[in-house]
């Protein structure tokens, strides 16, 4: 089973039938009015002709009677129809706005002061309502960005306590293999000023400093410090190395949390740093593969967006992972994250060994504020948002791939190129 | 020491690196603790099963079984071990889980020096006990019952004026297990046993008021006594007394020249002196009735009944507790001494003279706290004989 995200392309789509609608109106208004001024009069026309050829009057009298009367009662004729005419206009235009059709703008095409003023009128409502659904779209435009923002907070947040532990952790030994160190480093030093004094001292006296060196020695354990002092060193270079890949994917996810246009960006690399600040949310129900091409270009995009993607969905993965594996007790799951190049586009992959969407749900899972998770673990924002940075600001495509108690796959697609679309052919499947 | 009675040490983490750095530095003290470690907590509990240990300390997230139930194994199956909590997360959630169930709680990263003060410290506790029963006792109890009414005062100053310290601060001292207790949880903020709060008001700035009130409402580190337990024993009297006691200490600790540190502390023991009796309270109701009763009847001290009848006083029993709750050492040593001043090691110590001193003018004063009360125990306490 695959779905797509088609938040933004629904919306065109939408717009575009907005459009289309209109003129279709327009086209059928203007049949209509040919129909009735056109019809009547032909008719009238023929039965004048009809008349003519008919009687066959007298000459040189009837012809030019005749054409006067035919343009005599087709000027009554368009008088008279004019009014009708006008407001059967009128009407279908407040018709159409009743229903939801906004015209550019009206156009009664007549010089009567009072059609002119309600003409005026109808255009001066139609531009404020297109000043005020402006200004509603732009505070909309604002809210989504705010709302984005506030789920990157809320998706760095819900890790701040894990990425604590993640710290501390190495921190804690590191500490401690330290101050082991420094005790030690003391106690090696001062074996050494005693072996020294050997150099000094004369050779009659040599039992009682090797006495006292070998009281030193087991006073420090030194076969104790010869085996621990390496791995507590290794160990401690292992911890740094660990907080400091830490503070550098901090250092990325903070660095573009402002972005507003877009920069060529290395995927691989915003992978890695979302893998090491979710790394205590999976770690313990997961064994997490990533399968990256070296020989990915560049893709141009915002990064902090992507790289908030991609923590939702490994946050995500690890949840649904969890829920089949629970504690970790019994055997973890499996993620496995792939990048590669395909068609044109940047193709990212999470997949999940969870239990798979329930297809009840599979149509709403990109909808806001739609969430299965239980006790506060999500606010149904993160899918939403995924979406939309993705199919809305990237011009991309988000599509899963489920099948029940097998698991999920979602994939991202970017263009490579800026502006080019994503090719439409080629939305999941991958399995 | 002799290395038969070096202490059992087990520490539990999942990362080898954290239990070799701790290999590491306890390494020093090898003549004194003898250093376990275990990668999980079935691990733990199988060599818990193999030979009992002093005191575990556990990282709280661990894949299978985490921390939290862990030590509430440990203190189904071995009450007698200490236990300590060493957390690496800045979260609220499992600080408020352990509560009740950790006798410390200690953040990562923990320095080496704080981690081992706070092992010694708290193993201090069995030098006034004398045996592992009443080890087990003591390290098993999780909290003290509260007097119904402080217990109300105390949520509805919680939840009504939470800004107000000075407020809380004066209702949490109005009951003894109540100011315990407190006392215990800013131990952990302090994290430093030179540093722990000497008196309630310091604790519950520590603490906060916001904290205070999610322990109260989310974990159960406070309970109400129930009405049955309440009726068998003068508990309000026992309050007053305590108070009044409290009062006086800091009074003479001022008067005989004490530093601002000796005056608090001598408060809080002064406060603290009788809390063994609630530990016997809540854990023996009939039993401790009846010792109480016939303490009265026989007109022989209170703790000379104890000792006839348990083999330990509440003074020790109390002593011991406040050890395994943080309290400073100074303290506890007032509260196990303060029948027998004579029989405290060490150098002579301004906060047990203190307290001994204030026991002594608030008896002649006419309160019956510590001795007999005659009045309201003897009646309950023989309708249920």
């Amino acid at each position: 089973m695959q779905g797509a995200s088609s938040s933004g392309g629904e919306k065109k789509r939408a717009e575009g039938q907005l459009s289309i609608s209109s003129v279709g109106v327009r086209l059928h208004f203007d049949i209509a009015l040919v129909l009735i001024t056109i019809i009547p009069l032909l008719v009238f026309i023929f039965l004048v002709m009809g008349g003519y050829v008919t009687f066959k009057p007298g000459r040189g009298v009837y012809e030019p009677v005749a054409v006067l009367l035919i343009a005599l009662v087709g000027l009554g004729y368009a008088l008279l129809m004019r009014y009708p005419i006008t407001m059967m206009k009128l009407r279908r235009y407040v018709e159409d706005m009743a229903a939801g059709v906004f015209p550019e703008s009206v156009h009664l095409e007549q010089e009567e002061t009072d059609l002119r003023s309600i003409e005026a009128g109808m255009n001066r409502i139609l531009e404020r309502l297109k000043a005020k659904v402006d200004a509603m779209a732009m505070e909309q435009a604002k809210l989504e960005k705010q709302l984005c923002k506030a789920q990157k907070l809320e998706s760095i947040g819900a890790l701040a306590s894990g990425i604590a532990h993640e710290i501390n952790t190495p921190i804690q030994f590191v500490g401690d293999n330290t101050r082991f160190l420094s005790d030690a480093c003391a106690g090696l030093l001062k074996l050494l000023e005693i072996q020294r004094r050997l150099n000094a001292v004369a050779p009659s006296e040599y039992g009682s400093v090797l006495a006292e060196i070998q009281k030193v020695e087991s006073e420090i354990d030194l076969p104790f410090l010869e085996a621990e002092i390496p791995t507590a060193i290794s160990q401690s270079l292992d911890g740094l190395s660990h907080v400091a890949e830490i503070s550098r994917a901090l250092k990325d996810f903070a660095r573009v949390v402002s972005d507003d246009e877009m920069k060529a960006t290395d995927l691989n690399r915003a992978i890695q740093s979302s893998v090491t600040l979710t790394r205590n949310e999976w770690k313990y129900v997961a064994e997490l593969t990533c399968d990256l091409d070296p020989a990915l270009p560049l893709v141009p995009c915002f990064a902090g967006d992507i790289k908030q993607v991609l923590i939702n969905l490994i946050v995500n993965a690890a949840h649904a992972v969890g829920e089949v594996v629970g504690d970790g007790s019994r055997g973890k799951g499996q993620i496995a994250i792939r990048a590669r190049c395909e068609a044109g586009a940047a193709v990212v992959s999470i997949r999940d060994s969870g239990p798979g969407i329930p297809e009840a749900v599979r149509n709403r899972i990109f909808e806001p504020f739609f969430t299965t998770k239980k006790g506060g673990k999500g606010s149904g924002q993160g899918l939403a948002i995924a979406s939309s940075l993705i199919v809305g600001r990237h011009g991309g495509q988000l599509s899963f791939d489920t099948e029940l108690g097998k698991g999920t796959e979602f994939t991202i697609r970017l263009p490579i190129r800026s502006g080019a679309p994503v090719c439409c052919d080629a939305g999941g499947g991958v399995r | 020491m002799s290395l038969s009675a070096r202490h059992r040490v087990l520490f539990v983490d999942d990362d080898p690196s954290v239990l070799a750095g701790a290999r590491r530095v306890m390494h020093d003290l090898r003549q004194q603790w003898e250093f376990l470690s275990a990668a999980s907590g079935q691990e733990a509990l199988s060599l818990l099963e193999q030979a009992p240990c002093d005191l575990i300390i556990t990282d709280m997230q661990m894949p299978g079984m985490d921390g939290v139930e862990l030590l509430s194994q440990v203190l189904s199956r071995f009450p007698s071990t200490v236990r300590f909590a060493l957390s690496g997360y800045a979260d609220r959630a499992i600080l408020l889980k352990s509560v009740g169930l950790s006798h410390q709680f200690l953040a990562k990263p923990c320095p080496a020096e704080s981690l081992k003060r706070a092992i010694s410290h708290t193993l201090q506790f069995k030098k006034y006990l004398p045996g592992t029963h009443e080890q087990a006792m003591v390290s098993a109890t999780e909290t003290l019952p509260v007097l119904p009414d402080t217990f109300r005062a105390f949520q509805k100053a919680l939840r009504v004026s939470r800004a107000d310290v000075e407020g809380v601060a004066t209702v949490v001292a109005s009951d003894v297990c109540l100011a315990a207790k407190v006392l215990h949880l800013a131990s952990w903020a302090s994290l430093d046993f030179r540093e722990s709060a000497r008196n309630i008001r310091q604790a519950v700035g520590v603490l906060g008021t916001e904290l205070l009130h999610s322990v109260l409402f989310s974990a159960h580190a406070f309970r109400a006594m129930d009405a049955d337990t309440a009726s068998l024993f003068p508990v309000s009297n026992w309050n007053q007394h305590a108070t009044a006691v409290a009062a006086l200490s800091v009074q003479i600790a001022r008067e005989g020249g004490a530093s601002a540190e000796g005056v608090q502390e001598a408060g809080t023991a002064g406060l603290l002196h009788d809390i063994g009796r609630r530990i016997l309270m809540g854990g023996y109701p009939a039993t401790y009735a009846g010792i109480c009763a016939a303490s009265c009847a026989d007109e022989t001290s209170i703790t000379q009944t104890e000792s006839e009848v348990l083999g330990v006083t509440h003074a020790e029993l109390g002593a011991a507790l406040m050890v395994l709750w943080g309290v400073p050492s100074h303290v506890a040593d007032a509260v196990a001494f303060h029948h027998e001043p004579e029989r405290c090691p060490g150098e002579d110590s301004i906060v047990l003279r203190a307290v001994c001193e204030a026991e002594r003018l608030v008896a002649e004063e006419g309160d019956a706290g510590e001795g007999c009360t005659r009045a309201e125990v003897c009646v309950p306490a023989g309708g249920v004989s």
